[in-house]
């Protein structure tokens, strides 16, 4: 019995791990959306 | 331990699809919104780095068959006679799309080609400037201010270009990128591609998973920020103006001759006092040594003839030559000038494009509103013989 539910914990953290990784991943990526990287962010005119 | 281990890989493996899952749902709900918005017609000018630095909305135009326009800042002159003033008319009734700022010169307009096939269709004139070749070398702050990495990074995935195209790119961003940090991802791309020596095969080996998720996810955002543009722009009436050129001459000599009173080279007054009066003196004879011909623009002209020729595009070259009383006196003659001009237009016949010399008008009154930009009378004739050409 309690072999079981220490396996059931395991499992669920394993995927629950893997849920909280993905939700970390994603809030990275969307505020890198809303960044200007890629292109320089200053305006240059010498003229 | 073993099942520790393949517990925390499962939790990785898991994150990954679900990242990539969700992602792969956004971008097909962007695509969605962007097919709702294909027919929005909005103000495209230039300056617009959303548009001018991604890659979605060039694509549109594209695919639009929008008139595109490429310069640098005489596309912004200060002049109604502007090209936003003037398309579409009852000549070259398109839409345009005005594509430059400051610095944004032949390499990255080759790269832009490069890494966006022309349609059938596409028509194209493109504004080069004696200024380009200056001082030996592009200027490397402007170029660094309009470089673009999802161009770049788009024009080395296109099959279609050379590897020797690809190189000679690379190489020379490699360079002008050099020392700013916010481009410094594109810094090391380029030095990886810039030759194929064994540490360069190597690093590109090593980094390639880095580059591949990056260029992804810079089509990711470029999809979601052409989207929040066409989504929050105001909604524009498609007018075809019905102009008169020779009457619209006249009226921009005298728009010409009420903004330049204060100078005998033909400048509009606020300019001369801002930006050559105090200096006058020191001008003189200041640039007598420039060769324009021995500048690396002259071979990033050659190689932005190159990538129109593979990606289809047929432009319309604007050979825009400068106000002739300022350049006498700073020192570039008129001889120096036309070899420039004779150079550009021996290359540009040779790849079979068409041109625009403009030559004729350096000491035109009121073609030029200051020292290189396009004024009230240029911009029209521009204007005049690109409708012309394009609307045979």
């Amino acid at each position: 019995m309690w072999e079981k539910i220490s396996q059931s914990i395991l499992v669920n953290n394993f995927v629950l791990r893997g849920l909280v990784l993905a939700a970390i991943f994603l809030a990275i990526i969307f505020t890198y959306l809303e960044t200007q990287e890629g292109n320089i962010s200053f305006v240059y005119n010498n003229f | 331990m073993v099942r520790k281990i393949a517990s925390y890989l499962g939790s990785l493996l898991i994150a990954i699809l679900v990242t990539v899952g969700v992602l792969s749902a956004y971008s097909h709900w962007l695509d969605q919104q962007l097919a709702l918005l294909e027919h929005k017609r909005v103000v495209l000018d230039n300056g617009n780095r959303t548009k001018d630095q991604g890659l979605y909305l060039l694509q549109r135009s594209v695919r639009q068959g929008d008139f595109i326009l490429v310069g640098t800042s005489e596309l912004s002159s200060p002049v109604p006679q502007n090209p936003k003033n003037i398309f579409p008319n009852q000549e070259l009734s398109l839409p345009i799309n005005m594509v430059g700022r400051a610095y944004k010169q032949s390499l990255l307009d080759g790269i832009m080609l490069g890494a966006i096939p022309a349609s059938d269709n596409t028509k194209m004139a493109m504004v080069v400037s004696m200024q380009w070749f200056f001082g030996g070398d592009i200027d490397k702050k402007g170029t660094q201010s309009n470089f673009s990495e999802i161009q770049y990074y788009a024009f080395m995935h296109n099959d279609a270009i050379p590897t020797e195209s690809k190189q000679y790119a690379s190489e020379r961003l490699a360079k002008l990128l050099s020392g700013e940090g916010q481009v410094g991802a594109a810094c090391l791309y380029a030095k990886l591609h810039s030759s194929d020596n064994v540490i360069n095969v190597l690093g590109r080996s090593v980094l390639y998973p880095f580059y591949e998720g990056k260029y992804q996810l810079l089509l990711l955002k470029d999809k979601y920020n052409a989207y929040k543009f066409l989504r929050d722009a105001e909604e524009i009436d498609y007018e075809v103006k019905n102009l008169d050129w020779q009457q619209e001459q006249s009226k921009a000599t005298a728009m010409g001759k009420e903004k330049c009173t204060n100078n005998s080279l033909y400048v509009y007054d606020e300019y001369y006092d801002k930006y050559i009066v105090q200096d006058w003196e020191k001008l003189e004879d200041d640039m007598s040594k420039e060769k324009l011909l021995d500048s690396k623009e002259t071979d990033d002209y050659k190689f932005f003839l190159n990538m129109a020729v593979i990606n289809n595009y047929k432009p319309y070259m604007i050979f825009m030559s400068a106000n002739g009383w300022y350049y006498d006196y700073r020192g570039i003659t008129k001889n120096t000038r036309y070899k420039l001009y004779d150079w550009l237009e021996h290359e540009t016949t040779a790849k079979g494009f068409s041109y625009l010399d403009t030559r004729a008008y350096e000491y035109e009154p009121y073609f030029y509103c200051d020292v290189m930009h396009l004024g009230w009378k240029g911009w029209l004739y521009v204007g005049e013989n690109i409708s012309k050409h394009f609307g045979k």
